[in-house]
């Protein structure tokens, strides 16, 4: 029984060590700072960690619970900026400063509904197959399929009304 | 000019940059992580005595509760999280949860539950439209060949999409019947297999990326945990599988590109519980850009469990030890080639790895071999120029068989002077991408077009070769 809890920590430790600086890259583009990323790759290895021997795929289940957790984080700032905004609602004409490109497109995939941004991130940005989309979100690969060209439609049509 | 579509594009395509842990950072979500699950178990452990202690205060709600029928198959109270556990998780005195797979056209009776790899043969077909991608032999002629047969998407079973098949052979591969094979895809990113390898008529690993363990000739599989890398490389000898495990990022059917942290892991058969083996520098085999690893067994017919396993790390080292999951150790300076990167079905596109008397290692058309075990490497001998060499094998105390994208060579003194081998009916397009020899006169090899549908034989020590198909036979 030792032995197999320091394989389990062994093989932690190496899933730890490579995908923990993906992971964190790839919150990063998604929130506003280095602690946030840290944070929320933290929280998800400890997740992942916590229910270790369960899991068939502990990567999808990583990138799962990431992604949780950027929506929750993306709420949370999302209230915060409207709290903002109606506080500094006399001082109209400051309009919050953007670095351009990636927060418009980021904020856009931040607009889209629940169930086509969860497929879009895992596809597009994540880098898993559709059948590993479908097989991580439960749903089947011809619906997912079609999420990710709304997904895409949806940003395209919101990119071109904003240029 | 750039559209709204080049916009997402660019976006996307940017490369993730890194965002490396602070030091530390793994020891706390470690901690954190344990002291969670302690809350969790305690969490449970209460929640039982609630309800344990509300049913035997109420043992008409228990009552009322049973007169709506017991659940429907396959519906649990965490049904989320049934469907997906991991057979390798379950207890070892359940049942298997789900009914195996016999491929997609298999006629193994379900009830049965499919059809068993045997020395002699089942009497079922062999799946039709096979196109096979693996092929292992356990001797006297028996062997089994696993591959797609049927019409991706439109299978049998459970899983329209999981058309892998096996068949299985008692006559060296001169007839073919359907063997029950693991209900998953072909190669696909990280799901799905491609590959097979049997130690006996029970003890089966299907791999490549997913890897699945049968105790039964194939009636029943089992998924074992990988935890989260993918198997690049599996050979059996003794009692135990040793495997290449790695996390890799590549697509498609090039599930073993793009890896690094390899690691051996290592499992006696019977046991879908793979663990590391011990090997130098951290228990880590050095990645150096997109390479490969790969694994063989010098084992001595004699007495199996006293053979020697050879790992070629990606940065081109050897190291090896023994076949009981005791440590492996760096044997020397490095080799003359690196492992490059993989081909679709997980091997080295260079520094192809073969153990007989002497351990081989072909660099392009170049052999080399070592009589130390890796520690030093001399030339051997340069193979006919056609072609590209694909996979390398030895066979008695000599000979030396190497496939290609044009053909087959064969050497008879060690490597040193190279002929090209006779394929009945001419060499197929594209060559071959395994040759393996069994004994010292029979060996197989797979053509790389696998919709050819067939094997090649030989049975006078790899000078002539001739194909038999698998389906309809």
């Amino acid at each position: 029984m030792a032995r197999l809890r320091a394989t389990d920590r062994q093989a932690a430790e190496d899933l730890f060590n490579a995908c923990y600086p993906r992971l964190a890259g790839w919150v990063r583009r998604l929130v506003d700072d280095d602690e946030t990323a840290h944070e929320i790759a933290s929280e998800a290895f400890t997740r992942l960690l916590a229910r270790w021997s369960g899991l068939d795929n502990p990567q999808s289940y990583l990138y799962m619970i990431a992604t949780n957790l950027v929506r929750d984080h993306w709420r949370k700032t999302g209230r915060e900026r409207r709290a903002i905004r109606t506080m500094t609602a006399a001082a109209p004409g400051e309009a919050a400063c953007h670095p351009a490109q990636d927060v418009d497109v980021r904020a856009l995939i931040e607009g889209l509904p629940p169930q086509l941004r969860s497929a879009f991130l895992l596809h597009y940005y994540a880098g898993f197959g559709v059948r590993e989309v479908a097989s991580m979100l439960g749903r089947p690969e011809g619906t997912v399929k079609a999420d990710l060209f709304h997904a895409r439609a949806r940003l395209k049509a919101a990119l071109g009304d904003s240029t | 000019m750039s559209g709204p579509r080049d916009e997402i594009d660019a976006w996307l395509d940017r490369e993730v940059e890194l965002l490396p842990p602070a030091p530390g950072t793994f020891e706390r979500v470690h901690r954190q992580a344990r002291r969670r699950k302690r809350r969790q178990a305690l969490l449970a452990a209460a929640g039982a005595v609630v309800i344990i202690a509300g049913l035997a205060a109420a043992p008409q709600i228990a009552a009322a509760f049973s007169q709506h029928g017991p659940r429907p198959p396959g519906q649990s109270v965490a049904a989320g999280r049934s469907r997906s556990q991991s057979p390798a998780a379950r207890p070892a005195t359940s049942a298997p949860a789900a009914s195996p797979g016999t491929g997609p056209a298999a006629t193994a009776p379900a009830q049965a539950g499919g059809t068993a790899l045997s020395a002699t043969t089942s009497g079922a077909a062999a799946p039709a439209s096979f196109r096979p991608t693996s092929i292992t032999m356990i001797g006297g002629g028996v062997g089994a060949v696993l591959g797609q047969a049927g019409t991706p998407g439109h299978c049998a079973g459970p899983v329209p999409a999981a058309c892998t098949s096996l068949a299985g052979t008692s006559d060296w591969g001169a007839s073919w019947y359907g063997v029950s094979a693991p209900v998953t895809s072909g190669p696909d990113g990280a799901l799905g297999v491609s590959q097979v390898r049997f130690l006996n008529l029970e003890d089966g690993w299907a791999f490549g990326p997913q890897l699945y363990v049968t105790t039964d000739g194939g009636l029943h599989w089992s998924a074992a945990q990988t935890y989260g890398m993918r198997v690049i490389d599996l050979e059996v000898a003794g009692n135990r599988a040793f495997a290449i495990f790695a996390f890799c990022s590549g697509g498609g059917p090039d599930f073993a590109a793009n890896c690094t942290t390899f690691a051996l892991y290592s499992a006696p058969a019977g046991s879908a519980v793979f663990q590391p083996v011990p090997l130098p520098v951290d228990g880590r085999i050095g990645a150096n850009g997109n390479r490969s690893a790969s694994l063989v067994i010098g084992s001595d017919s004699a007495n199996p469990e006293a053979g020697t396993g050879y790992l070629l790390t990606p940065s081109g080292y050897i190291l090896s030890g023994p076949l009981t999951g005791a440590a492996w150790k760096m044997t020397g300076s490095a080799t003359p080639c690196p492992a490059d990167p993989a081909q679709p079905g997980g091997q080295p596109s260079d520094g192809l790895l073969a153990a007989g008397p002497a351990l081989l290692i072909s660099c392009g058309k170049s052999v080399w071999s070592s009589a130390d075990g890796g520690a030093s490497w001399k030339p051997a001998g340069i193979a006919p120029a056609a072609g590209t060499a694909t996979s390398l094998t030895t066979a008695g105390s000599s000979q030396v068989i190497l496939a290609t994208t044009a053909g087959i060579d064969y050497s008879a003194d060690g490597g040193k002077t190279w002929q090209p081998a006779t394929i009945a009916s001419g060499a197929p397009a594209g060559g071959f991408s395994y040759v393996g020899m069994t004994t010292a006169t029979h060996g197989m090899a797979l053509p790389a077009d696998a919709s050819l549908g067939e094997v090649f034989i030989t049975s006078d020590g790899g000078t002539t070769w001739s194909p038999h198909p698998i389906s309809g036979s």
